[in-house]
């Protein structure tokens, strides 16, 4: 076990010299690892432990993009490749990587083959926090486990391929075998992470949730519709204000700022955005605070997850939500945003 | 009839690439009555000269005069793209990074069927700038049909061969019905039957009024109907004129460097090399016997097939490669070769639905890909085309010893000597500390091949590795591999060009559509 410091805090952070791959591999060798669900999670994982030797099977719904897609990477059925409930039967690890409602609607069907000593494994904390709503309530023989990488599946495979890994976070929610933790670690080194992160299926959940709605999209969005708004509010022409306001953050700003830092790029920018910019950081920042702590507390209630899972199930959802993505698509500042990306020199459809 | 009148004429100009000034002061004239090729070595400037004819290099100096497009007093310079077709390895890898990142986008989307259609590739260079007339869609049937290509209209790019999507770029370029057409390599990675009908496609087109440029390295490539031939070395126009003038065994030799033979045949050119002292290689100071055991069977595949829905790429293939032997594959594009390569990789998945043995390990028995990873080495395209990530050169050569695309480990001493020595042998002294994305494609193939061969590998698999190497280029890594079939490095040698398969070949597959035509030793096949 090793402690990182993290600007003055110490985290817990399991390392591959500490967990190598062939102490996984041992870990797992009498496992057979159910993957149900191919969609987003589910190749990035099941494709890297294959790879790394692992015995893995797929459960999917059959006729669908999925299963073909399965077929196409190589799980053959009847024997590598099966019906959802199948893979659940005969697996001794059960990842359950299905979408979130998808889960709930799935779980009366998978619980009685949960049977003593299996493990229940998730790559989001979702369904087990808020277990009154989803129902998914694990039985208490079986341990209940989860690694959640920091990124796509697509990027889950591609960096394995490329031989480096991705960082994942790791939670235990139910030790019973007493062998939770090392088949926890051993199935995220299996499927290709670098460096693991402690944590609890609550924290990883609240965060998740809170960065979604904020500065990960809600909040991004949002601001930048205000500024937009107010630029075009004085004048300013479409192209003019979606180029101060998206372009130049997305193409330019925000890379350097991944490189070295959003400190860095304070510390060498020109002096009239420095100054302007740190005086007005406090103030956004004080704006929107009160917005952050009600946002958690909602997350944190469940009142979001509620949310979530009445309208999906709702019968005209779709319709209405459709209706709100139209909106966003064909408002005036996404769709100028399109143009400015069309006329972008680098675009390779304007070489001759 | 407009006879001998100027078409296009290159003033004076010095091209800027990134912070270099090329072809400093150049004077180069095409007359409307004449097509031109050109040709020289590897990074030699061809390229970049003929992307300053449609505006793809700025200048830096002079002007370019577009004669085609001037009016009785006002001379036409800006570069007139819509009259300019333009298809090169360049525009090719753009178009397949796009696709990429078009696949992601539509692998996060959850859309994975969507995909782009050769179609959608050829109609692309209009829809940037307008919608498709009822005009567009005759020329495109034309096009279509002069190459041959309704086949695969369909198709999505991602799952098309080299050569089929050098095609498609072609139609691409000539549904704008072009008055200049340029065609960068546009023969490599074609087998010798597309080779002989797109020149003869070629030489078609150049019966027309519509001007062609050719730029090749192999001078058997120069077709028939080329009227002149501009010679090109280290950044500088070195020699032109009319094609009987400047192409003298003389004239090739002083442009490579070395003792070149030039024959003049019924059917074009043959170039052979001329005598000279052959300076031999010794590869004991960074050669390192295997301290693996290499099985008697390196690899078996038995009833392996590769599918996808309807399509069958490789159709119960029977095939092993055992201890001691040298393989070549040959077969015509889209014959399942390229395929087969993937399967030994792993980096086509249906080896794991297949009885694929290698190394003595059966796939899907629990084995890792790394630890069959480390028993190859690779050279192909597709790899050239993975390393997008900016590095040196050098530490490109370095992550052979990880088979990871990208440094993630320092080297240890020996390593480096190990690899300071492939670059002594394949003489890549003077490129190896640059930017590895910014070297041009025959430069970064000397690289993937010092990157194969530092750990020594008991395979090496090369996937046409002579694909845009020029002759002098193509001479080096042809002897390099004739020296390393005398190591115990085995090799599988993939290509298109029977000419180049190395004397230490010792057996050979021809494949067609997937199913092996003919195979055993390659005194029996060939």
């Amino acid at each position: 076990m090793v402690m990182i410091n993290f600007g003055g805090v110490e985290e817990r952070v399991v390392t591959r010299g500490e967990f190598s791959l062939s102490k996984a591999q041992e870990v797992l060798r009498n496992e057979t690892v159910a993957v149900l669900g191919y969609g987003v999670q589910g190749p990035g994982q099941s494709l890297n432990m294959r790879d790394n030797g692992t015995r893995v099977i797929v459960g999917q719904r059959q006729n669908t993009s999925s299963w073909n897609k399965a077929l196409k990477d190589g799980w053959v059925p009847g024997l590598t490749l099966f019906s959802l409930e199948e893979a659940a039967a005969k697996g001794t690890v059960i990842e359950y990587l299905l979408s979130d409602a998808g889960q709930k609607v799935f779980w009366p069907t998978l619980k009685p083959h949960l049977t003593e000593g299996k493990t229940l494994f998730f790559s989001h904390g979702f369904a087990i926090t808020y277990r009154d709503l989803t129902g998914v309530i694990p039985p208490k023989n079986i341990d209940v486990v989860m690694v959640a990488p920091k990124g796509s599946g697509l990027s889950v495979r591609r960096n394995f391929l490329d031989g480096s890994g991705i960082n994942s976070s790791f939670a235990i929610f139910q030790d019973y075998t007493g062998k939770a933790e090392e088949r926890a670690l051993a199935l995220g080194i299996a499927m290709g992470s670098g460096y693991l992160f402690l944590t609890t299926f609550e924290k990883e959940v609240f965060s998740d949730l809170v960065g979604e709605r904020g500065v990960l999209m809600g909040a991004i969005a949002g601001i930048m519709e205000a500024q937009y708004d107010e630029l075009r509010r004085h004048g300013h022409s479409p192209s003019e204000a979606f180029n101060e306001t998206v372009e130049e953050f997305t193409q330019s700003l925000i890379k350097l700022a991944a490189e070295k830092g959003m400190d860095w790029l304070y510390a060498n920018c020109s002096t009239t955005a420095q100054r302007g910019a740190l005086d007005w950081k406090g103030r956004f920042r004080d704006a929107a605070a009160p917005l952050f702590s009600d946002l958690y507390e909602r997350v944190a209630d469940g009142t979001e997850a509620r949310i979530v899972l009445e309208k999906n199930s709702q019968p005209d959802y779709r319709e209405k939500l459709d209706a709100e993505l139209a909106e966003m698509r064909s408002s005036e500042m996404w769709r100028a945003g399109a143009k400015v990306r069309e006329l972008r020199p680098e675009n390779w459809k304007r070489e001759a | 009839m407009e006879t001998n009148k100027p078409f296009l004429t290159v003033e004076n100009i010095t091209v800027r690439l990134r912070d270099q000034l090329f072809l400093k002061n150049s004077f180069w004239q095409i007359r409307s009555d004449q097509h031109w090729a050109i040709l020289g070595p590897n990074g030699s400037g061809k390229s970049t000269l003929v992307r300053s004819l449609w505006g793809g290099v700025p200048l830096q100096s002079g002007h370019i005069v577009y004669d085609f497009a001037s009016h009785q007093m006002e001379p036409q310079l800006i570069p007139q793209k819509d009259e300019i077709g333009y298809v090169s390895f360049e525009l090719q890898q753009s178009l397949m990074e796009h696709e990429a990142f078009q696949e992601d986008l539509r692998e996060y989307a959850g859309r994975t069927e969507e995909v782009t259609t050769a179609r959608d590739v050829i109609f692309s260079g209009i829809l940037a700038n307008r919608t498709i007339t009822p005009v567009d869609e005759e020329r495109f049937l034309k096009v279509v049909d002069h190459l041959g290509i309704q086949y695969l209209l369909q198709k999505s790019i991602g799952s098309l061969s080299t050569g089929e999507v050098r095609k498609t770029l072609i139609a691409r370029a000539l549904i704008k019905s072009p008055r200049l057409l340029i065609l960068d390599e546009p023969f490599d990675g074609l087998d010798e039957r597309s080779r002989a009908t797109l020149a003869e496609s070629i030489n078609r087109l150049m019966t027309g009024p519509m001007r062609v440029i050719l730029v090749v390295h192999r001078l058997e490539e120069i077709v028939l109907n080329i009227t002149h031939v501009l010679l090109v070395k280290e950044g500088q126009l070195f020699m032109q004129g009319p094609k009987d003038e400047i192409l003298t065994s003389e004239n090739i030799s002083r442009l490579y460097g070395f003792n070149l033979h030039l024959e003049r045949t019924n059917r074009g050119f043959r170039v052979s090399y001329g005598s000279e002292k052959s300076d031999k290689i010794d590869t004991s100071v960074v050669y390192e016997e295997s301290l693996q055991d290499v099985p008697e069977v390196l690899i078996e595949m038995k009833d392996t097939t590769v599918q996808y829905d309807d399509l069958i790429v490789l159709d119960r293939l029977n095939w092993s490669m055992r201890r001691g032997e040298n393989w070549a594959i040959l077969g015509t594009n889209g014959s399942g070769k390229s395929t087969i390569v993937k399967l030994i990789l792993g980096d086509n998945l249906q080896g794991y639905a297949n009885q694929v043995m290698l190394f003595g390990k059966r796939k899907g028995s629990g084995e890792i890909l790394w630890e069959i990873k480390r028993h190859i080495g690779a050279v192909s395209s597709e790899l050239q085309v993975q390393h997008r990530k900016k590095m040196s050169a050098y530490d490109v050569i370095t992550s052979g010893f990880y088979d990871s695309i990208g440094l993630y480990r320092y080297p240890t001493p020996k390593q480096k000597k190990i690899v300071d020595g492939w670059i002594e042998l394949l003489k890549i002294g003077d490129i190896s500390n640059q930017p590895y994305h910014q070297l041009s494609y025959g430069q970064k193939r000397m690289i993937l091949l010092a990157r194969a061969m530092v750990k020594s590998p008991p395979l090496l698999i090369m996937d046409e590795p002579c694909h845009g190497l020029d002759i002098s280029n193509r001479r080096r890594i042809l002897r390099i591999i004739e020296m390393i079939g005398g190591t115990p490095t085995q090799l599988l040698y993939v290509t298109n060009h029977r000419d180049e398969i190395p004397n230490c070949i010792t057996h050979v597959m021809r494949l067609h559509k997937g199913k092996v035509l003919s195979q055993g030793r390659k005194e029996d096949i060939l």
